[in-house]
């Protein structure tokens, strides 16, 4: 009996404990279930951060790449590359719907030897249904990382990026940012960035170099964050800007002469123009619409000097080319220069003033610029030169005034603009004063020239 | 009756008692074992489901599937202190600018849970009503970063100056058996939302 009855107490106490053991063991795998579900999320995604960086590269590298890639071992995981890129055209390709009503969903234009691969996944040709957002110019990698059965997405937005973006742009600075300058705008120098003590920078900052600080102690002031390492080198394709251009100001071929053209815009949508070939005289000034002079806004001057002032209402990129002719590829600004309607009041303004110069872009001295404030409101680019007044604006005039700059300066170089004192405070000449022109973060000039390289705008995951 | 029976009743009874107050021990060893097991998965699993929706909403900081709504990203974070943080996103990837508030709520709003630490980590979209669930979080520290990689101390005037940023975050379960709380932390160093620099 007492045998039977110990035999009944060891069995009983051995249940109790195969219970509690195997809800403790459930709890236990419970906790590595968790953790390793969220390992492999993690691993997912990196994997599919891996491919959209690789994707990238490859676009940074080759413009018109689109190949993506096909099961990629990355990290004991696979991912594969979508890729819509239409800088090589659209010519062979196919507008579809990747992935219709997932997260990823997105419409991509891709090759049609890949469209029964897509299919074959479920989606459809056409536009994504209710999808807007679709632009053609904008390449879209799409990177879908596999990771013991997790699958994450990462979609990149790449869009053509534009030196109208820049508030600040030098391939090189002879002259250094220090203490109470204040750079508005997205910044570049192709080159180190050296600064002086706490100059402030409220766009982002992006140099080939490095960052050095010299002199007193004290950091610059990055509102908009810094990264070193980049290279955006200027370009100047007059080939491209000459056969895109709605009217070519030149002298007779032939004649290896320069040509001086006024255009001086009017605040009803018109422009006064008048040319003078060298050596001759100015012809009949001819007033007239811009959308009738420069139907898509694109003014070309080929071998010749630009000399500018008014309001302008409309949109205008101007271009005066040196083309071997010494002497020309300058654009002047003869007295203000500025929007009807002012974006700083009216953010819907549409008046847009691009100008690129092969060489300088300058603030003429005369009657009308000096001992008084000047206005520029246009975004500015000098492949050659440098931007700013005339010697005898900067250093010459006993008093100080402003310079106020609505836009970008994009230039070779940087340039004097005011005579300083010991202090560090300007005394005479023009003081700077630059407000950078946001609406050229989304919209630029029209034909202002490309960097070369995409940028990404959005970074989806 | 003997007095043999008698010492085998006092024997069993003895013996009873011991095997009883073993098997009371068993109990409360068990439910404390129980308590203290589950908590920890409970606190694993509160974690991961408050790490991924944090991960999910942060690395979309200056993120808009139309990114025309957003031109400069740099300037998406609204305003950021140790426990809170306000960013411009688009949350559901429409198109539409959203503004994104997480802050951590004081103590005295869990004034029913047996744990005195654990507080609501609120998430607002919008304007819409702050929405949290007690997921036993008793801390959640932000701490931020310029380009430079130089800590920026509170308060922070300019969010735009804001490059990287630290997370912090403690859980607790929310209650405990002999108030032995489990507990997990978890840390994201240096973390980027790659939309907020990328132009």
């Amino acid at each position: 009996m007492g045998g039977k009855a110990a035999i009944l107490l060891v069995l009983g106490f051995s249940l109790i404990f195969l219970v509690l053991g195997q809800n403790f063991m459930n709890l236990t795998t419970s906790a590595v279930d968790n953790s390793m579900n969220y390992y492999n999320s993690t691993q997912a995604y990196n994997i599919a951060v891996s491919g959209a960086n690789l994707a990238a590269n490859q676009i940074f590298m080759d413009k018109t790449w689109s190949a993506g890639y096909t099961n990629l071992t990355i990290g004991y995981g696979t991912v594969n590359v979508y890729v819509s890129n239409n800088t090589s055209g659209t010519s062979g390709k196919t507008i579809m719907c990747h992935k219709p009503g997932t997260n990823a969903q997105k419409t991509m234009d891709i090759s049609n030897s890949a469209v029964s691969g897509h299919l074959n996944h479920g989606d459809y040709v056409g536009a994504c249904t209710g999808d807007p957002s679709y632009n053609s110019s904008i390449a879209t990698i799409i990177s879908e990382g596999i990771y013991n059965g997790v699958t994450k997405t990462v979609i990149v937005d790449l869009k053509p990026s534009s030196f109208a973006k820049f508030g600040n742009y030098y391939s090189s600075m002879s002259a250094i940012p220090a203490t109470g300058d204040v750079f508005d705008g997205p910044f570049h120098v192709e080159a180190n960035l050296q600064v002086y003590g706490s100059p402030q920078f409220n766009g982002k900052v992006t140099a080939l170099g490095s960052l050095q600080q010299v002199g007193p102690s004290g950091a610059p002031i990055f509102n908009g964050g810094f990264q070193s390492g980049v290279s955006l080198p200027m370009s100047f394709d007059t080939t491209g800007i000459r056969s895109s251009a709605d009217i070519i100001f030149r002298a007779p071929v032939g004649s290896n002469k320069g040509i001086s053209v006024q255009l001086y815009f009017n605040n009803n949508g018109t422009v006064t123009y008048s040319t003078q070939v060298q050596g001759a005289s100015w012809s009949t000034a001819q007033t007239t619409p811009i959308t009738t002079l420069a139907p898509n806004g694109k003014i070309y001057v080929e071998a010749g000097n630009i000399y500018t002032k008014g309001t302008l209402n409309g949109q205008v990129t101007m271009t005066a080319t040196t083309r071997g002719v010494t002497g020309y590829g300058n654009i002047y600004q003869v007295d203000d220069l500025q929007y009807h309607s002012d974006p700083t009041q009216h953010p819907s303004s549409t008046d847009m003033l691009g100008m690129i110069a092969e060489q300088n872009i300058r603030i003429q001295s005369n009657s009308q610029t000096q001992n008084k404030d000047v206005v520029t409101q246009a975004s500015m680019y000098s492949m050659h030169g440098n931007i700013g007044p005339d010697d005898n604006l900067a250093m010459g005039q006993s008093t100080l005034h402003d310079w106020k700059i609505l836009g970008g300066l994009i230039a070779h170089d940087l340039r004097v603009t005011a005579n300083y004192n010991y202090s560090g405070n300007p005394v005479n000449g023009l003081r700077f004063r630059h407000t950078y022109d946001t609406r050229f973060l989304t919209v630029v000039p029209p034909g202002f020239p490309n960097t070369g390289n995409f940028e990404i705008v959005g970074w989806y995951e | 009756m003997g007095f043999s029976t008698l010492i085998d009743i006092l024997g069993s009874t003895i013996v009873g008692g011991m095997l009883l107050m073993i098997l009371w021990r068993l109990d409360d060893a068990a439910t404390q074992n129980s308590f203290n097991y589950g908590g920890e998965v409970i606190v694993q699993k509160n974690l991961v489901e408050v790490v991924q929706l944090l991960e999910y909403d942060f690395r979309k900081i200056g993120y808009c599937k139309d990114w025309t709504q957003i031109p400069d990203p740099s300037q998406s974070i609204i305003s950021a202190d140790s426990t809170s943080i306000k960013f411009l996103t688009d949350t559901n990837n429409n198109g539409t600018v959203d503004t994104l508030r997480y802050y951590l709520g004081p103590a005295s709003d869990l004034t029913m849970t047996p744990n005195p630490r654990d507080r609501m980590l609120y998430r607002v979209e919008n304007h819409n009503t702050p929405a949290g669930a007690n997921l036993g979080v008793t801390e959640f520290k932000l701490t931020y970063y310029n380009a430079l990689g130089t800590l920026m101390s509170f308060p922070i005037s300019n969010p735009g100056q804001i490059a990287t940023m630290q997370i912090d975050l403690k859980i607790e379960s929310t209650a405990a058996y002999n108030n032995e709380y489990p507990s997990v932390f978890w840390r994201q160093i240096r973390m980027s939302s790659r939309n907020l620099k990328n132009r």
